[in-house]
């Protein structure tokens, strides 16, 4: 081979980020390309660091291609943060990554320069599990200790009377059986890997949020290849490619959600009349992410605007 | 150099430095380093560098490190664990080995709850390791029993190193526990045979005092209490569910602390001294584990361990030599690497290579099985001669034992890992019993 | 003469960085009791872990000085114990040589390190603390550090180690 790209993720080998997507998508270049790239995958971290240091060692080049979230690295993706927000979301992957596909490169060529986007797709829609207490209404969040992973999903719990709290993902099963935390915001998808219906009761079962799962490539990295290798990093990336993932992560939904509910869990839906009170709850949480984004030099209102043009477009609910 | 060699080189470079007398971590950063740019080139390796120091030292999960070494140093200023080995010596002492015995329970318990084998071994050194010295155990058994008993909590939930297990297999948190069970069991059974023996057979190495009254030992345990209370408090709180290992290691530090200053008479000067104890142990742990981190990173990047694993296959042997081979690995890598690097770094190769062998179980029981084994091979890596992360750190807080001797005391406790391995690979059983799997 | 009373003064500068350290320490400890006792009473703190993170690596990296002039990191010596002295010295010298070059790389990098984190804007993500803070403090004491490796590799360079008594007492 004429050329090798590292992958560095935090991701666990064994993860469906690895096995349908990373290491899928390692295979496709090196075929497409003839077996001339060659492409390493990394996971768990095992080239050192924690996952803040992802971005840094991609834009430094000591891997090409990471595999990262953008609450990993606080105030550097705070525009894809965006895509985050509660009820901003459509409640599939397959629908929701390609809106966030057409944010990113229509509205956020500032925040990505330097970085060639493979893939931003999303997960699938996060919810409110709780281990004692079911969160039927918003009086419920009252006293609420929940783990959230990131700022504006903090904003946003707060704004609805919880109190948010922060701990990093292998931490939370623990945390959860100790009663360190009430309950938590997270994807269906994960709760099957982790286990979580085996400390966890009752589950809202309503699409609040869907996570941004990104997959960039150093731009320099991308630039050393000739047009005919460049043009199969193009095949193996872009809004097909992230629409392809996201009717993946969605059929991990339906097992996830039935394992908890064959482990006897509530899994129940969330009344119409109190997804309208919620939504009115955190605009809070909107408001500071178009402050944060005016600071930046961005007309924060507009690109709010477009993002619920977008979202709205492909089917928010 | 191809990939494979470049790893084989890096411990070979080790090896020889450690011979050599460079330090432990300075040889690992080294080797790391040469092979980290063997691979990438110099650039990358001067980039990761930048960030790789201070995210190795900052780090939530390893402050349990330092915040447990300054309740140890508080406790031997405060005299508080004077009180409890006096304690100990009036319930025990009249046995043979009892307060060796002594020292493995508390470092069962310790290890349980904090979840880091070197950080045990290091803590517990502080704080049991002059006392059982002081009471005239030898230094082959003191060190011994340090190193064994440190790598006890590792089956004790909570595990950080199962649970780890448990998330990468997609197998039950709670099923690993209960398999761990019995191996623990068997681990601290042929822990305190070990000792019974060794005190047999070498009675100068673990002198018995005379039996005492019941009065005089009532009067030991009272003068005891504060500390064991704090010790509950904080063993208790985190099976309790209390408090995080974290937040578990800030209370006992602040609580010996103040017992120390209330009952120890503990003064400005003795704050003083236990802070620069804790900064010298502190200071050579955390250099190791970012060697350890930097070399790990390097043998990644050699993709050494998974063409090793490759070739292992490629041998098409009987499984049962399979697993052999592959814990033979296994201590062999836990000469210079940390328990949770080495379970990350080959997981993702041996896993399919264990499913992929015909032991005549079910996937879930095959790994469940195996992956106590590993567990346990991990750990014993850690303390076999002659080299092993926990030997070093026991030793070098135990200056007036000489290599050799420690060497001459784990022996015995290696030799129980291993028998307790093969027991394990012949009756299965014993990790699936309890499990139900099959 | 000289060489004596700039390892004395190294030695205080070093004891005051531990010192330091310990305070970091201390109040990370103090602190985290604070947010436990905060939290049974239903209000937990948010990026709690996030101020232990910042003073655990001020402390670890205030810890560096003191081990590295005392001569406190592990070093297996039972290999060379029987070695002639004159052997062993040269060995120790070497190592100390090796000792002080990686010690100088990781506090270079370390800088670099910290510029970076201070460019690039790096928070944490509850508190939005900057992450050049955590550099900026340590920026003396691995600067200590670095200073207190060359000069034990000097000092055994022209063998005028201290006797070992002098050394890590642990
Ligand atoms: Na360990
Ligand atoms: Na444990």
């Amino acid at each position: 081979q004429e050329h090798t790209l590292r992958i560095h993720s935090f991701g666990s080998a064994a993860s469906l980020d690895h096995t349908a997507h990373l290491d899928r998508w390692a295979e496709s270049v090196e075929a497409d390309s003839g077996g001339r790239i060659a492409v390493e995958v990394y996971p768990s971290m095992q080239l050192g660091g924690s996952p803040a240091d992802l971005v840094q060692q991609m834009e430094d080049g000591v891997v090409d291609i990471i595999w990262t979230l953008p609450g990993f690295t606080p105030g550097r993706f705070p525009g894809a943060q965006g895509l985050e927000l509660p009820f901003m979301n459509t409640g599939r992957s397959a629908t929701m990554s390609p809106a966030a596909m057409e944010f990113v490169t229509g509205h956020l060529q500032q925040e990505f320069e330097g970085v060639k986007v493979i893939s931003v797709h999303a997960t699938d829609a996060a919810l409110i599990h709780t281990v004692d207490r079911p969160v039927r209404t918003m009086e419920d969040f009252q006293g609420l200790k929940l783990r959230v992973a990131g700022r504006f999903i903090g904003e946003a719990v707060a704004a609805l009377g919880a109190t948010p709290v922060g701990i990093p993902l292998p931490g939370v099963y623990e945390a959860l059986s100790r009663g360190q935390v009430d309950g938590m915001l997270i994807n269906w998808a994960i709760t099957q890997p982790f286990r979580f219906y085996e400390v966890t009761q009752h589950h809202t079962d309503y699409p609040l949020f869907q996570s941004m799962l990104m997959t960039l490539m150093r731009q320099e990295s991308y630039d050393a290849l000739p047009p005919d290798l460049q043009a199969v990093i193009d095949a193996n990336s872009g809004v097909e490619y992230a629409t392809r993932m996201g009717e993946i992560w969605d059929t991990a939904t339906e097992p996830a959600r039935q394992a908890t509910i064959a482990a006897g869990d509530d899994v129940f839906e969330l009344d119409p009349a109190e997804v309208a009170r919620w939504k009115a709850a955190v605009q809070p949480a909107y408001d500071v992410w178009i402050e944060e984004m005016t600071s930046r030099g961005y007309d924060g209102a507009a690109l709010f605007a477009a993002l619920q043009e977008i979202t709205a477009r492909h089917g928010r609910q | 150099m191809s990939g494979f060699e470049v790893g084989v080189a890096m411990f070979g470079a080790v090896l020889v430095m450690l011979v050599l007398r460079v330090p432990v971590a300075a040889a690992m950063l080294i080797a790391g380093a040469c092979g980290y740019a063997g691979v990438t080139g110099w650039g990358p390796l001067l980039a990761t560098l930048k960030t790789l120091t201070f995210s190795r030292f900052s780090s939530y999960t390893l402050s349990i490190i330092p915040l447990f070494l300054l309740m140890g140093e508080f406790a031997s200023r405060g005299g508080l664990n004077i009180a409890l080995y006096r304690a100990a010596r009036a319930l025990l002492g009249h046995r043979r080995g009892g307060l060796a015995m002594a020292t493995i329970g508390a470092c069962a318990a310790f290890g349980a709850l904090c979840g880091s084998s070197i950080a045990t071994a290091a803590t517990m050194s502080k704080v049991a390791g002059p006392e059982m010295r002081r009471h005239g155990y030898s230094g082959a058994l003191t060190t011994g029993t340090l190193a064994g008993g440190g790598t006890l909590g590792i089956l004790i939930p909570p595990s950080v190193i199962l649970v780890i297990y448990a998330i990468y297999t997609e197998l039950s948190i709670g099923v690993l526990f209960v398999a761990a069970i019995l191996p623990g069991a068997l681990a601290v059974a042929g822990y305190l045979a070990v000792i019974a023996i060794y005190a047999r057979v070498a009675p100068g190495a673990a002198p018995r005092a005379e039996r005492r009254d019941w009065p005089t030992r009532w009067r030991e345990m009272r003068a005891a209490w504060p500390a064991a209370a704090v010790f509950l408090l904080v063993v208790g709180g985190i099976y309790g569910g209390w408090f995080s290992p974290t937040e578990a290691a800030a209370i006992g530090a602040v609580a010996v602390g103040a017992l120390a200053v209330v009952l120890g008479g503990m003064r400005l000067d003795g704050l003083r001294d236990a802070i620069l104890g804790t900064a010298r142990t502190t200071a050579f742990i955390f250099l190791i584990l970012l060697g350890a981190e930097l070399f790990s990173a390097a043998l990644a990047l050699t993709r050494m361990p998974a063409e090793l694993s490759a070739r292992v296959a490629a041998l098409d042997m009987a499984p049962l030599a399979v697993i052999a081979l592959v814990l033979c690995v296994y201590l062999v890598l836990g000469c210079v690497m940390e328990s949770l690097a080495m379970v990350l770094l080959t997981l993702p190769v041996v896993t399919p290579m264990i499913l992929a062998l015909d032991l005549g179980m079910s996937g879930p029981a095959a790994l469940v099985w195996f992956g106590i084994l590993v567990l346990i091979a991990v750990e014993v890596g850690m303390i076999s001669p002659p080299f092993g992360l926990n030997l070093f750190v026991i030793n070098a807080l135990m200056r007036d034992v000489p290599m050799t001797q420690t060497y001459l005391g784990v022996a015995g406790f290696c030799l129980s890992d291993v028998l307790r391995l093969g027991l394990i690979v012949a009756f299965p059983g014993l990790a699936l019993w309890l499990t139900g799997l099959s | 003469m000289r060489l004596e009373s700039l390892r004395a003064r190294l030695d205080a500068l070093s004891r005051l960085a531990a010192l330091l350290g310990g305070l970091a320490l201390s109040a990370a400890a103090l602190f985290t009791v604070g947010a436990v006792v905060a939290a049974a009473f239903g209000a937990p703190v948010l990026g709690d872990s996030e101020v232990v993170e910042l003073a655990a690596g001020v402390a670890v990296t205030c810890f560096m000085p003191v081990c590295q002039l005392a001569g406190g990191h592990i070093a297996v010596t039972a290999f060379t114990d029987r070695a002639p002295a004159r052997v062993r010295r040269v060995l120790e010298t070497v190592a100390a040589g090796l000792f002080a070059v990686v010690v100088l790389v990781l506090v270079w990098r370390m800088a670099q390190g910290g510029i970076d984190a201070y460019s690039r804007g790096r928070i944490s993500m509850f508190l939005q603390a900057p992450q050049w803070w955590g550099y900026a403090a340590v920026a003396a004491p691995a600067a200590l550090w670095a200073v207190c490796a060359v000069f034990v590799f000097v000092e055994r360079l022209l063998g005028r180690e201290p006797p070992p008594e002098e050394g890590m007492a642990a």
